[in-house]
């Protein structure tokens, strides 16, 4: 008899309990992104989609050759007027050419970062952008060509 | 047979029309006003149904730390009116085993049971369908036709698994009627009544006075016992095995869609209306004022505002009640099977009737 409405009284409670917790949770800040209006803030290391600044790139080679799945393409011609280029330590470099094409096939790129460790002059980098979708495979090369030939 | 009949309707249509034109047939009339009443009662059912559904969805992502619809203008106001042209456009099947018959009518008979309640509730001081003075076996009458509508629909869909949730459904609805029979029984006694307006007046004269608080604590148990009970009664969680999701896909209304799920949708939702309105009724207090009077009654004793006043003493109640009801459903998990019939036979049934034993002796000292 005392267990059958200990029972009671102990479930009661419980309930009880729950509904505590529950209403704690109503009013407590919501933890929903509502993506398209609200985006999360990505860390600075965040490895997104490849980006590129041809006006530093002095068409060196390095980030073909290294990049593990060939997805960069880079073509170029000799310059006329050698351009001069900063370099990360603050070095003054000769670009003895112009690209005339430089191409990331993001469908088939990594997201490793291995090209921009080595970049001389940091003109390839991992950018915040992770919106990469698209409807066609063509969509997903991005090209930056500095000068039309 | 039929003269006397249509006498009976007459003598009673002249008694209970709110008014007429000159000239006009009162049976005309008679028919009038019942489309009229019909139609205000169906309206505000379906509304209701649609902004629970809303606030339910709501209240879900609040309780579970997320947001909710909340695109459909302000504040994803209008989600119910989207979802309810969904359902409307969408294609009518039935299956090819089903009983045809019985699949086309049963959202219909689970609704009818949910609406015919609102014919016998006091929304507010003369304000109500009928005045009925049985209205609460007239009430615990009617609602019962959900199960039989419940049952139709799980062997009309020719679905073992709907066939499983309609007789789930019909074991626990008839049980946990009896915890509910037995409370009606009690507050009868204890109000020496059963017409609903009745009950309410004799309610007046502030919290104190409320039923739920009339015998303490035993009133205040019926009320437990009651609010249990008809949780179960209209399949809400913890006591929604009949259409359990993870065990029965959707129980009995499996193979429904468009505005034949949407009956038994909005079935669902009037029903929570309708027994918590129940409950306010019983317990507390119904369209009486928590403070001992009316504030609007200075315009003269139960004025049109005071009447709407006391409506809205009503609503408010009503929504509290179902309010917790959501709130239980997103915090307890379902019940087994066994667990559920225990509650009922061994812990909801026998509690009940002490409590009816209890209340009587001490209205005999």
């Amino acid at each position: 008899m005392v267990r059958y409405f200990s029972a009671i009284v102990i479930g009661l409670l419980s309930v009880l309990k729950g509904m505590a917790v529950t209403v704690k949770y109503f009013f407590s800040k919501k933890v929903t992104m509502e993506y398209p209006d609200q985006r999360w803030k990505m860390p600075d290391r965040f490895r997104g989609k490849v980006g590129c600044d041809t006006n530093k790139c002095i068409s060196c080679l390095y980030c073909v050759n290294i990049c593990p799945v060939s997805c960069i393409t880079l073509e170029n011609v000799k310059a006329e007027i050698p351009a001069v280029v900063t370099n990360l330590e603050g070095k003054e470099m000769k670009r003895l050419k112009n690209i005339t094409k430089f191409e990331v096939d993001i469908s088939r790129c990594i997201f490793c970062g291995l090209c921009t460790e080595g970049c001389p002059t940091g003109a390839i980098y991992m950018s915040h952008d992770y919106e990469i979708s698209c409807y066609t495979r063509k969509d997903m090369v991005y090209q930056w060509v500095k000068t039309k030939l | 047979m039929l003269k006397e009949y249509i006498e009976a309707i007459k003598t009673f249509s002249e008694q209970n029309i709110p008014f007429t034109i000159k000239g006009a047939p009162v049976e005309l009339w008679y028919i009038v006003w019942i489309f009229i009443f019909g139609g205000v009662v169906l309206g505000g059912a379906m509304l209701f149904a649609g902004l629970a559904s809303f606030a339910e969805r709501r209240f879900a992502g609040f309780f579970q730390c997320r947001l909710g619809p909340n695109r459909v203008g302000p504040e994803g106001f209008f989600q119910f009116i989207a979802d309810g042209i969904k359902l409307v456009l969408k294609e009518d099947l039935i299956p090819a085993a089903a009983d045809k018959m019985l699949f086309r009518a049963a959202p219909y008979v689970v609704f009818i049971g949910t609406l015919g309640v609102f014919a016998a509730l006091p929304f507010s001081k003369s304000l109500g369908i009928t005045n009925l003075n049985l209205g609460l076996l007239y009430i615990f009458a009617i609602s019962s036709l959900v199960i039989v509508g419940i049952i139709m629909a799980g062997w009309g869909s020719g679905n073992k698994w709907s066939l499983l949730g309609g007789m789930r459904s019909a074991a626990q609805i008839i049980s946990y009627e009896i915890p509910i029979g037995v409370v009606f029984l009690t507050m009868i006694m204890i109000t020496s009544t059963m017409n609903m307006q009745e009950i309410v007046n004799q309610q007046g004269g502030g919290l104190v006075n409320w039923l739920v608080f009339r015998y303490p604590p035993f009133t205040l148990f019926a009320f437990l016992i009651y609010f249990i009970a008809a949780m179960a009664e209209v399949n809400r969680t913890p006591f929604d095995l009949p259409e359990a999701e993870s065990e029965l896909v959707g129980g009995f209304h499996t193979e429904y869609s468009g505005m034949r799920f949407a009956f038994f949708f909005m079935a669902e939702y009037a029903n929570m209306f309708v027994v918590s309105a129940i409950a306010t009724v019983l317990f507390l207090g119904g369209w009486q004022s928590p403070l001992p009077f009316f504030i609007l009654n200075i315009f003269g004793d139960y004025s049109i505002l005071a009447i709407i006043e006391g409506f809205g003493w009503f609503i408010t109640k009503v929504l509290f009640l179902v309010f917790l009801m959501m709130w239980l459903r997103w915090t307890l998990p379902r019940y087994r099977v066994d667990q559920l019939m225990a509650v009922c036979w061994k812990v909801l049934l026998p509690l009940s009737f002490a409590n009816l034993l209890l209340i009587g002796i001490w209205m005999i000292l």
